[in-house]
């Protein structure tokens, strides 16, 4: 499903060069939940952005879905990123001028799927994250695990086969965090694969294996208890 | 289908905006509003002042001068009344009226009084060619031509200074010696064309075969009017033709005679319109490149307060094209908005202009179609023209950056 083969990332040039990423090599199956752990600057986040696309690396290949993704030009990204991958953020990133169901829809606009269409699919992937009462609300009226719900709506909506969250129960207490794994949980049982940047041990402990970064690399992985379950089947 | 989204995106986000929106549009609102209103003032100017030169000059109306020869300070011939007749025979099914016209200026006498009058000598097809109205009597007859009779008709001003209250009808009066008789009086205050009622008050008019009995031949010119007002260009050369048959051409291998119509003043008024309208087009394209400016600078401002967004869409699978798109709709929409209330503020200003137009002359105009159309074309142009750099600018953000941008 994923594969990054001695995958570097080097921001500048010369003596003041910054490796983000050293030479990094991993995989992640269909269907699988992974944890990546790590202090601040040890590459999880550059290597969140290299898998949502948002990013190319410096040198090494990346296979998203048996395709190389790492020469691909801004449009076959864009369209890569619209199509096979679901962002969640720490901050939401809800349009805050927009309602529940219209902030669902944006992804939609860009595949170019028509509004009544659109309508009708945003209802549907808020009702399966429970909000189907609040479709017409604008993030401001909207509790913290509310709009991260929004947001979960909003990267499923296009059935994507990955889905990216860094931090996702950052902002949110404890109560609502529990909600929003519990839905991640539940996608990845539907088949969604899912890879999730966390800073705790207990969050990152609901998927089935972490890797732990530091300094650009990837300096430990382990099964959770939920390992044994762990989609082998792609 | 994306352009009508980006379209409603842009709705709500210039109208979230309304205070902001104004001030920016203030330029283009002006500016579009003061370009309808001048052009609503130019085009009526223009009606009204080609009324006036249509009501003063006949535009089925010629004249025909013999040229000037300055070394001999003579004219170059001499057209006669067989002259007159030639072209009336030649031409009279396209001519409406054809009179010679010769002024004296003669003192007329009454028993003590005297008075300076402009006398005209001519033909009873005078009347039709100025639409002469009477107030007594009648005008100068075919029979008056034909016999050279001494009659004469006076203008209004003309009768009452020779006559005071009496009535001027069949009395003789004197003009060096000579003894015509009144036969009719023009009306007060008639106004012709070409000439003001001032001056035909104070007129007078005898039959010019009489004229030449006492004054001898003399050079006169020629007034036409043709019935159809295409044939004008015709006309003007047939004339001469048929002047030239008799007269033989100059020594220079040209005409002797020259014919005019009364076109050129219609002419000086449009030249006028053109002048107007290229000054008008410099001062609104100067305007609107000042508003575009600052429709650009509020671009920039707003690709950089949505930094956030763009990172946002490109995540969500924008294209540099879907964003770039977004923002130069959203420029053009911003200007569009400006150029309607321009336009409806140019009716309202125009609206006004005519209101107080009217309180001095009879103004009549509207705001011309291809005005309105020519404002909406040129303000999309203005928002697309200078959206271009700042959706330039948000379609080639880094999407990790902006993302992260607060």
């Amino acid at each position: 499903m994923i594969e990054v083969k001695k995958l570097s990332k080097i921001y500048g040039k010369g003596e003041i060069a910054v490796k983000a990423l050293d030479h990094i090599s991993f995989q992640v199956k269909t269907g699988e939940f992974v944890a990546i752990m790590g202090p601040s600057g040890s590459g999880k986040s550059t290597l969140m952005n290299i898998l949502g696309c948002l990013d190319r690396p410096t040198e090494g290949i990346y296979i998203l879905d048996q395709t190389d993704v790492s020469k691909m030009s801004e449009q076959e990204l864009a369209k890569i990123r619209n199509l096979k991958v679901g962002f969640i953020f720490q901050t939401y990133n809800l349009l805050a001028r927009l309602t529940a169901l219209r902030n669902v829809e944006q992804p939609m606009i860009y595949k170019g799927i028509a509004r009544k269409k659109r309508d009708q699919l945003a209802k549907q992937a808020l009702a399966a994250v429970g909000l189907d009462d609040r479709i017409q609300h604008k993030p401001a009226e909207l509790s913290g695990g509310q709009r991260q719900r929004v947001a979960i709506a909003r990267a499923l909506v296009n059935q994507p086969q990955i889905i990216l969250a860094d931090e996702p129960t950052g902002n949110l207490d404890s109560k609502s965090g529990e909600e929003i794994l519990k839905i991640l949980a539940g996608l990845n049982q539907q088949g969604i694969t899912i890879v999730m940047v966390t800073h705790d041990q207990k969050v990152a402990s609901q998927a089935h294996r972490i890797v732990y970064f530091q300094d650009g690399r990837i300096v430990r992985e382990e099964l959770t208890a939920n390992g044994g379950d762990c989609g082998e089947t792609g | 289908m994306k352009l009508a989204e980006y379209g409603r995106m842009a709705f709500s986000e210039i109208f979230h905006n309304k205070v902001r929106t104004i001030l920016t549009l203030i330029g283009i609102i002006i500016g579009i509003a003061a370009v309808i209103v001048i052009i609503f003032v130019v085009q009526g100017a223009e009606q009204f002042i080609l009324g006036e030169v249509e009501r003063i000059t006949p535009v089925d109306m010629m004249q025909v001068w013999a040229r000037w020869n300055p070394s001999t300070r003579r004219p170059m011939g001499i057209m006669t009344l067989a002259d007159l007749q030639n072209i009336e025979s030649k031409a009279g099914d396209r001519i409406r009226a054809l009179a010679p016209m010769l002024q004296y200026s003669q003192t007329l006498q009454y028993k003590g009084n005297e008075y300076n009058c402009r006398l005209i000598t001519t033909t009873p097809s005078f009347q039709r060619i100025y639409e002469i109205e009477l107030a007594r009597g009648r005008f100068l007859s075919q029979l008056d031509y034909e016999q050279r009779t001494q009659v004469i008709v006076l203008g209004y001003e003309t009768a009452k200074e020779l006559f005071n209250n009496q009535d001027p009808l069949n009395q003789k009066i004197k003009i060096h010696g000579a003894t015509f008789t009144v036969v009719g009086v023009l009306a007060e205050d008639y106004q012709s064309p070409v000439f003001p009622a001032s001056v035909n008050n104070t007129r007078g008019f005898i039959p010019i075969s009489t004229a030449e009995r006492f004054y001898g031949q003399n050079y006169f010119y020629l007034l036409l009017r043709v019935k159809d007002r295409s044939e004008m260009g015709y006309m003007l050369q047939r004339v001469i033709e048929l002047l030239n048959e008799r007269h033989g051409l100059a020594a220079d291998g040209e005409s002797r005679f020259q014919a005019y119509d009364m076109s050129s003043g219609l002419e000086m008024v449009s030249i006028l319109k053109i002048v107007l309208m290229v000054l008008l087009g410099g001062v609104a394209s100067i305007t609107l490149l000042v508003a575009g400016i600052g429709v650009m600078n509020i671009m920039l401002v707003i690709v950089t307060e949505r930094t956030k967004e763009i990172g946002l869409r490109k995540a969500l699978g924008a294209t540099r094209s879907d964003i770039m798109t977004q923002f130069i709709i959203e420029a053009i929409i911003l200007c569009l908005l400006g150029g309607v209330l321009g336009i409806i503020g140019g009716y309202l200003g125009s609206n006004a202009a005519l209101k107080f137009a009217n309180n001095f002359i009879v103004f009549k105009g509207t705001v011309p179609t291809w005005a309105v159309f020519l404002s909406i074309i040129f303000t999309s142009g203005v928002g697309l023209f200078f959206g271009i750099y700042p959706a330039l600018k948000a379609a080639k953000m880094d999407p990790i950056k902006a993302l992260h941008y607060e």
